[in-house]
């Protein structure tokens, strides 16, 4: 499933990200496969969101969000 | 003198760092090529000398933005002796993606750990003795209540080593360099990936390492960056309270910067006042007084309302709140061509468009930069207050006429500014078909924790600031008021010598024979033969006058009125202004020559119209073209002019 789909305060990890121009920034800034995020907050309409990331908060927008696969914690 | 280029990730506390090591040995520069100003700040250590460098703040030395470029170039181009890295505790993973990458550049290296402290409680501990072993360069662990840490930071500097790590995909130190070298130039999908490859390799070695070096323990207490969060990012809250917070700002940076804008206007009369009765009467004491003293004034006048609205963001931008603010308007922003970052540079230029422009280089997409840069000037800066002050009070409304505690002036006012802004939301929007892009635009943005402003860096940031106007628009002004002298001082009829040599016998024939003598100068036949093309507007050319030398700044208007309307000296120069220009009357139509519909003409003009010299000179040097400027120009001055004649017309 996608990022996006994820609930508020929900946990997931990554499983892959599609290959995209800012793909390379995402990469850059810990989204990582295998790595764990947690969604901490979404503006109006989902879109920009905020997750948990490698200790920290990492604001991204929709478009940005909808090319990362995860895999929801309660799942695994 | 040796060099050191300071790096690390934005907000990990580099300024800090930075200030402590300096202290006021400060300086502001330009970078070699590019254009783009560099601080500099020189210490000495062991009894050595050494010149710092502080660079951008970024997370890999693959750029993604203007001002993450000028790092990258910067260590690659100028080598340094010795590149200070530092470091944030709390999140050492990402962290640790440019300090491995910044030891692969074969510079000797030291790494400076910050938030240590903050890390601690949030569970985590670093074993500095075994990273030391493990990238093998010294590590310092700075923290801000012990004062022993400047000293060691200090002493460490000499044990600065080339660093052990090595990434097996980039090959050797010499190759590494080859490698972000080149690619700064091609953007190629082959690039591209030979980059995430390294991103990818460097986080498996950094996975090893954070095993070894961070040990994590009992969480003693939750960081309150969450708590705080959930109410300044709510869907609904968060707006409110942005909202709030800015309107509060402004009230307080107009309420407050009043009174010393009151001392410096008095002082400057009173000096200039001494002044001229102290010199001779001669033409020299007149260019000292009526040229020099009232251009530095009208400089020096704008100073504390900058220092306070910098004042303000600094402390915005130092807690974390800024970024915050471009998360909650990203999407509406997105949708007129902008970012969400673009909203730190419009809101700066509602104190001046220069060092607003200046702060557009972290915005990534080029298409996003240039229209943000493009509409700017909309916003309505320091210098159009003076303008609008004296305009508004033009209206035959009183100034005492006001519904409960909203007054006439300050409704106006307010409207000007909610003018600016949603001008420069539509221009951005009309912008953003017309501009192609040439970058993706995204949003990728760390918000960083919430921290007590530290107030050494919010006064280091108002004091730059404040001079770079000063010292940039200052010139300018300056160098206007005494075009503008000589421009009033001479003429090229006869007539105008004639006039110079004759002595008033009292007060009335003085004023008589200044205007005159105005209408007759190369100033007043400049004014003169633009007015047929100002005519539909509404003005006249005395108008014209001031709309030339306006140009140069808004502020000026004011200056040049008051000369034009040879008005005594008194220490209200703005209200008898008005109202000298309120029984100014059209000597052909017998009516106000300030009628309703002028004024507004007026008002709408100057709240478009690309009046400011260092604007201009600011975006030629950001976008390194003379395209954006004229097409800056050209776009307010017509933007300007059609709706001031369509004001004009409609009204009167």
């Amino acid at each position: 499933m996608k990022l996006t789909d994820l609930k508020m305060g929900q946990k997931a990890t990554i499983v892959s990200i599609d290959d995209a121009i800012f793909s390379n920034r995402l990469l850059e800034m810990g989204c990582l496969p295998g790595e764990e995020l947690e969604v901490i907050h979404c503006a109006p309409y989902g879109d920009p969101i905020a997750i948990k990331i490698l200790g920290y908060s990492l604001a991204l927008r929709k478009s940005e969000a909808e090319t990362i696969e995860v895999l929801p914690t309660e799942l695994a | 003198m040796k060099k050191i280029a300071l790096v690390g990730n934005p907000n990990c506390g580099k300024t800090s760092i930075f200030n402590i090591l300096t202290g006021l040995k400060q300086k502001v520069g330009n970078y070699p090529g590019v254009t783009v100003e560099k601080k500099t700040g020189t210490f000495s250590a062991q009894g050595e000398s050494y010149t710092l460098e502080d660079l951008p703040g970024l997370y890999s030395l693959h750029p993604s933005s203007p001002d993450e470029e000028i790092t990258t170039r910067s260590l690659l181009e100028e080598t340094p002796h010795v590149v200070m890295i530092v470091g944030d505790a709390t999140t050492m993973k990402r962290n640790l993606l440019l300090i491995t990458q910044a030891i692969d550049l074969g510079i000797p290296s030291m790494l400076v750990l910050t938030m240590a402290d903050v890390a601690e409680k949030e569970g985590i501990v670093i074993d500095t003795d075994r990273m030391e072993e493990l990238l093998g360069i010294p590590v310092v662990l700075m923290n801000a209540r012990q004062s022993d840490s400047l000293l060691w930071l200090k002493n460490t500097i000499k044990q600065a080593k080339i660093g052990k790590i090595r990434i097996s995909s980039c090959g050797d130190q010499t190759t590494y360099r080859d490698f972000l070298k080149s690619s700064l130039e091609d953007n190629g999908e082959e690039t591209r990936k030979a980059k995430s490859l390294e991103v990818l390799d460097r986080y498996k070695i950094i996975a090893g390492l954070i095993k070894k070096i961070e040990k994590h323990q009992e969480v003693t207490r939750r960081i309150k960056s969450s708590t705080l969060d959930r109410w300044i990012l709510h869907p609904f809250w968060g707006y409110v309270i942005f909202i709030l917070i800015f309107f509060l700002q402004f009230q307080l940076i107009f309420s407050v910067s009043s009174y010393p804008m009151d001392w410096i206007e008095t002082g400057f009369s009173l000096v200039s006042d001494k002044i001229s009765d102290l010199l001779p009467n001669t033409w020299w004491s007149d260019l000292i007084t009526n040229g020099l003293l009232s251009g530095i004034g009208g400089i020096v006048v704008f100073v504390p309302q900058i220092a306070l609205l910098f004042f303000f963001l600094s402390i915005l931008e130092e807690s974390g709140y800024m970024a915050r603010v471009s998360f909650l308007l990203d999407r509406t922003l997105r949708r007129f061509g902008l970012n969400g970052k673009s909203i730190v540079p419009l809101s700066s230029g509602m104190a001046c468009a220069v060092p607003a422009i200046m702060s557009t280089r972290n915005i990534g997409s080029w298409k996003e930069r240039i229209i943000t840069i493009l509409v700017t000037p909309l916003m309505s800066c320091s210098a159009r207050l003076p303008v609008y002050t004296v305009l508004i009070g033009l209206f035959s409304q009183t100034e005492e006429q006001s519904w409960w505690i909203f007054d006439y002036r300050g409704m106006m006012l307010t409207l000007f500014y909610l003018l600016g802004i949603v001008a420069s939301l539509l221009m951005a929007w009309v912008f953003h078909f017309f501009i192609k892009d040439r970058s993706i635009s995204f949003f990728i943005l760390e918000l960083p924790i919430f921290q007590k402003p530290r107030w050494k860096n919010v006064f280091q940031n108002v004091f730059d600031k404040s001079m770079s106007f000063v010292g940039g628009a200052g010139k300018v002004i300056l160098l206007i008021s005494l075009i503008l002298w000589v421009l009033q001082s001479f003429g090229p009829s006869d007539r105008f010598q004639e006039l110079k040599n004759t002595t008033a016998k009292n007060e009335q024939q003085a004023l008589q024979i200044a205007k005159e003598k105005l209408e007759l100068s190369y100033a007043g036949q400049l004014g003169k033969s633009i007015e047929p093309i100002i005519q539909p507007l509404g003005f006249d050319w005395k108008i014209g006058i001031s709309l030339i030398t306006s140009f140069a700044a808004r502020e000026v208007f004011v200056g040049t009125m008051s000369t034009i309307y040879a008005l005594e000296e008194t220490d209200h120069a703005e209200k008898s202004l008005t109202e000298q220009l309120r029984n100014e009357i059209n000597p052909v139509t017998g009516k106000r020559v300030y009628s309703e519909a002028t004024v507004w003409s007026l008002l709408i003009f100057y709240a478009f119209a690309m009046q400011c010299m260092s604007t201009l000179a600011v975006t030629k040097k950001e976008t390194n073209s003379w395209k954006w400027p004229l097409i800056q120009l050209g776009y307010l001055t017509a933007l300007a002019y059609l709706s001031s004649l369509l004001v004009y017309q409609w009204l009167a």
